[in-house]
């Protein structure tokens, strides 16, 4: 049996020796679950641990001991189908020196207290351990004497410095492991079975008391100041009393009807908490307190949880009626567990734990495994919350008195202790929180998890779970999620990202990583990082590749390397356009634009335009002008003209000789922009227009001046562009011929009328009479407009006899219409003549026969001297005319006429009288 | 009947006087602590200790105050107890070896992962030097630097260097210890 208990795998770490992991069942179907990581040294110990399934063929694979993880799934198709939970405790075995004890003893009872434990034994033993249950050799001096058979109960005080302990041959020892001045021995009845300490044993005056209970009394010792210890009986003929638990003023023992509390400072029984069960030998009663005033009580299938309340709320004056206690007893959750005995008890948050051992056996009559149950009571249920399968050495053997659990509620330390075992069990921990999620392949949450409990990770990491996330997402083929979360795992860790770059690298999914790689200028990876993702993306991913080199700095990788590569790969490849306009893209970074333009050029591809305009390389346009209108002429059109102070007109149309139309639409482009410039190839337009565009060609020749007319009309013969020629030669001052091209060619008599009305000339209308004559539609149309511009009796009289005319009438009357219209008219005019030649005439008399005034500084016009005198001696006369040029008569002589103005009528006017 | 006499006048002078209090003496194995222990308690020094195995605990009275003392295992598998039995304590005392160069890294970082559990916050500490006798011992401003003593800041901490062999400054260590009894003691 001894090979099976646990070994010491080191003394680095023994607190986590043989751990193991029990699985949680659901509460339909109990499951077992695939174990974790052992030690390979304590395989057994392992198996011991583990979860069981009910059926026993199950153990045989459980029994060889599996390496870390490799575990894994072993139990898949049951996991499956079932939901699984999460266990709410994890197990670890404690210290191995309790394997030596287990050698030839076996445990009968044990005292959990904050600091250490003290173990009773069959042999009547009592052993103190550490919290973690290393015996202690130092203490021993004082923790001295032994029962000699088995130890029925221990109890330890609140300072942990005094053990009280009984034997079921009566004897009561109680021991400090400080000092003997308090030790005491007694000798009881022979069915002693439970004993509890004070918890304020030394406490100065408290008396040391203890409470003892047999077969028929619970007795309270207590001593007095200079007396010895005295007895007194609390209750009697209700055993037998198996167990007595005592915390702080209350204490509690089992009895036959059930349980009884006590209240130690009224020292009255103040409740019995009644359980109905038969007294069986083999079903112990439990008893746990988590505070004084929360009890816990098991006795067979049923289970209690109660609460000390006062009767009286506290600060109102006690209970005046004496009679009644001043603590009741509340029964906050009553219930039974159908299929188990509960040999265990303890609190867990608002939770119960449950050790229990199922009633039902095996086929062969053998005890089941016990389990661990955690559930939520309620007021006559409870909900079972997990179950664990507690694989026990020796369960076969072991009934329900022989499990015991103590806890340390603050903690939630359970100690599960069997006879040749204590396992404790522990709250799981972030750490086991992220193992189980792992385990069950719940990556992403594991690695939330781990993040969020960064700090109290232990054994994990967030890295190393973020490690196995990423080995997952990469198996899976998530590539994307995988580069995201490199982001979120490595940050700015260099060697990080480069340890786990090699597995992308491996995949071949470094394009997957590219979007996320660290590309900033504060923080980059190993150039080579960057130059194996090109690499893959020239032979998996042009497209990808050509984003890739158009938004990475080439400052990312060597310039060299990445650029022989696209250049190589273009050899293998020449019709790959993504992959030509990458080597152009890095062609450009490296400066050789005009290998970049090329293969833009070749691709035909409209980035040409973008590396001009940025490089500016406008001697490359205009030897290339021609590829590139060909490429997309509004944009050349546009660049040319944006540019054109760098891109003088005549290289360009030097460089466009032979590609008549896009010199065409070159030359159009700089007529309607810049016209100017334009003027010297007006000639080399025309041709063009009248090619390419002719409807443009009339505006053109309109509007230009510059073309040498000759040719044009030639241009505009052989293409027979008639309305251009009638245009050209009207403009050469030919009219007649105009006339007869518009007469002969266009037969359109609209137009002919117009083009005589617009140059007005006798002999062109004669003409368009001439040629009107034999048709009567021109004729028609040339009565209707003639009437305005020339005599229409000419036209009329030159009509040939018994010609038919259609509206002849019609036109004729217009004729006269008009001609009468033109005679109103001229009358209207004349009368409006006359009358203002009358009205003028009028006012030049009324104006004329005006007096006139002649004053001293009027001067005479022929001697300039003042006409009138300033006495009768001087005055001479005057002679005044009607232009109002005056002059000494003498001045005048015999001239009868005004000498300046040659007016002839003198006013006559004598001197003196001014 | 003296004995008897002598009791009763130890009984009524605890009633007005007793102080009690209670430390945790923790380390790294082969500090010293245990031979710490018996020195404050009866003065006796021992070369050859036995490793701790778990802990010894132990009352001692200095004047009129008592000292309940944990003195745990400073051996790897003890260690994660040490927060355990380290919580209430009226202060905590950490053993270093001043000698051993080569184990002050691990000192210091048990020291500071010990002192970062909730549970023990603002507990005093008192950090002390011992095997100050043999040479190149780390004196007090040495223990400061090489334990990142000052990183500590969210409770009162004291360091000595000490000799348990020669008694160097057992006594201040004492003082120290009983002005931080449970009244803050040494009236």
């Amino acid at each position: 049996m001894s090979e099976a208990l646990p070994v010491q795998r080191s003394e680095e770490d023994s607190s986590s020796l043989p751990s193991s992991q029990f699985g949680s069942v659901s509460q339909q179907a109990l499951a077992s679950v695939a174990s974790l990581p052992a030690p390979s040294e304590a395989p057994e110990d392992l198996a011991e641990l583990r979860p069981r399934d009910h059926e026993p063929d199950q153990a045989a694979e459980d029994d060889h001991g599996n390496a870390r993880g490799a575990a894994v799934g072993v139990d898949d198709a049951e996991e499956t189908e079932d939901e699984e939970f999460e266990p709410k405790l994890k197990y670890e075995r404690l210290s191995s020196d309790l394997k030596g004890l287990f050698s030839d003893d076996r445990s009968s009872c044990i005292a959990v207290h904050d600091k250490m434990m003290v173990l009773g034994t069959h042999w009547g033993r009592t052993h103190l351990l550490d919290a973690m249950g290393h015996v202690l050799q130092g203490q021993a001096v004082a923790f001295k004497g032994q029962h000699a058979v088995l130890v029925s109960q221990i109890s330890v005080d609140h300072t942990g410095e005094f053990v009280g302990s009984c034997s079921i041959d009566g004897k009561v020892m109680i021991r400090g492991l400080l000092s003997r001045d308090f030790n005491h021995t007694c000798q009881l009845s022979s069915s002693l079975r439970a004993i509890s300490i004070d918890p304020i044993y030394a406490r100065s005056g408290a008396g040391r008391r203890f409470l003892t209970g047999d077969a028929n009394r619970v007795a309270l010792h207590e001593k007095g100041v200079f007396t010895g210890y005295s007895q007194t009986v609390l209750s009697e003929g209700e055993g037998p009393y198996n167990v007595i638990k005592w915390r702080g003023r209350f204490a509690a023992w089992s009895c036959r009807k059930g349980f009884r509390v006590y209240d130690a400072v009224s020292a009255k029984v103040i409740s019995l908490i009644k359980v109905d069960i038969t007294p069986r030998e083999d079903v112990p009663p439990r008893i746990t307190w988590s505070d004084q005033f929360h009890l816990y009580v098991a006795h067979g299938d049923a289970v209690r949880t109660c609460l000390i309340k006062p009767r009286v709320p506290s600060g109102k004056p006690p209970n005046p009626n004496g009679e009644l206690p001043d603590h009741y007893v509340e029964i906050v959750s009553s219930f039974s567990i159908s299929d188990s005995w509960v040999s265990g008890i303890a609190p867990l948050d608002s939770l119960l734990v449950l050790l229990t051992v199922p009633k039902q056996k095996t086929k062969d009559n053998v005890i089941i495994k016990p389990q661990l149950k955690v559930v939520e009571p309620l007021l006559n249920d409870y909900v079972e919350v997990s179950t664990d399968i507690l694989s026990i050495q020796g369960h076969e053997l072991y009934g329900p008195k022989d499990y015991h659990l103590e806890s340390l509620v603050d903690d939630k330390f359970y100690f599960i202790v069997s006879p040749r075992d204590v396992v404790l069990g522990k709250p799981r921990d972030p750490d086991d929180h992220v193992d189980w999620l792992l385990e069950h392949e719940k990556f992403q949450e594991a690695l939330t998890c781990a993040e969020k409990h960064e700090r109290y990770l232990r054994r994990h990491s967030v890295l190393d779970v973020g490690r196995i996330c990423l080995d997952q997402l990469l198996l899976a083929g998530d590539f994307d999620q995988a580069g995201s979360l490199c982001v979120r795992l490595f940050g700015r860790d260099r060697e990080l990202w480069q340890n786990e770059v090699y597995k992308f690298t491996q995949l071949n999914n470094m394009r997957a990583l590219a979007p996320f790689l660290p590309k900033g200028t504060e923080f980059r990876l190993d150039p080579q990082i960057y130059e194996m993702t090109i690499f893959e993306f020239i032979k998996m991913d042009t497209p990808g590749l050509l984003e890739l080199i158009r938004e990475w700095d080439s400052s990312l990788y060597g310039l060299n390397a990445v650029s022989s590569a696209l250049r190589e790969a273009l050899l293998l490849s020449e019709k790959d356009p993504y992959l030509r306009r990458a080597v152009a893209t890095i062609a450009t970074v490296e400066g050789k634009y005009n290998e970049a333009l090329d293969h833009y050029l070749r691709l035909g591809h409209e980035d040409a335009f973008q590396l001009i305009r940025e490089y500016e390389l406008f001697d490359n346009v205009s030897s290339r002008v021609a590829e590139l209108m060909t490429l997309n002429d509004p944009l050349t059109l546009k660049l040319l003209f944006e540019h054109m102070d760098r891109l003088p007109t005549d290289r360009i149309v030097a460089n466009l000789a032979g590609h008549e139309s896009h010199l065409f639409k070159y030359l159009d482009m700089v007529h309607a922009k810049a016209p100017e410039e334009a003027k010297k190839y007006h000639g080399t337009l025309v041709s063009l227009y009248a090619d390419y565009s002719p409807k443009k060609l009339l505006p053109f020749l309109r509007s230009s001046d510059s073309y040498p007319i000759n040719e044009a009309l030639e241009i505009c013969e052989t293409r027979g562009l008639i309305p251009e020629r009638i245009f050209i030669l009207a403009r050469m001052g030919n009219t007649r011929q105009a006339l007869q091209l518009i007469t002969r060619e266009l037969a359109d008599i609209h137009k002919a009328v117009a083009f005589c009305k617009e140059h007005d000339d006798v002999d062109l209308w004669k003409d368009l009479i001439e040629f009107s004559l034999d048709k009567p539609y021109f004729v028609n149309v040339l009565l209707h407009n003639i009437g305005t511009h020339v005599d229409p009796r000419i036209l009329i009289q030159r009509i040939e006899h018994g010609r038919e005319i259609p509206g002849l009438r019609n036109s004729l009357v217009q004729i006269m219409h008009d001609y009468r219209l033109q005679v109103s008219l001229q009358e209207g005019c004349q009368r409006i003549l006359v009358a203002d030649c009358f009205n003028l005439l009028q006012k030049q008399v009324r104006v004329q026969t005006r007096g006139l005034c002649l004053t001293e500084a009027t001067k005479c016009a022929g001697c300039s001297q003042s006409l009138v005198g300033l006495t009768q001696a001087q005055s001479q006369d005057v002679i005044a005319f009607h232009c109002h040029h005056s002059f000494h008569f003498q001045c005048l002589g015999d001239i009868s006429k005004c000498v300046i103005c040659q007016s002839v009528t003198p006013r006559q006017d004598r001197s003196g009288s001014p | 009947m003296l004995s008897i006499i002598n009791r009763l006048l130890e009984w009524f002078k605890s009633l007005f006087w007793k102080e009690e209090m209670e430390l945790t003496l923790v380390g790294l194995q082969h500090a010293g602590k245990t031979t710490f222990v018996n020195v404050i308690a009866s003065g006796q020094f021992n070369e050859d200790m036995i490793p701790t195995v778990g802990f010894n605990m132990r009352k001692i009275s200095k004047g009129n105050v008592t000292i309940k003392l944990w003195d745990i295992g400073g051996q790897p598998r003890f260690r994660s107890m040490w927060e355990r039995y380290c919580r209430g304590v009226n202060a905590i005392v950490y053993m270093v070896d001043a000698a051993d160069m080569d184990k002050v890294e691990a000192s210091r970082n048990e020291l500071h992962n010990l002192l970062e559990k909730p549970q023990l916050a603002g507990i005093p500490i008192l950090v002390l030097g011992n095997k100050r006798d043999l040479p190149n011992a780390l004196d007090e401003n040495g223990l400061i630097e090489k334990m990142n003593l000052n990183a500590i800041q969210d409770r009162e901490i004291c360091c000595y260097s000490i000799s348990c062999k020669e008694k160097d400054n057992i006594d201040i260590t004492l003082q120290w210890l009983i002005s931080h009894s449970k009244s803050g003691g040494g009236t």
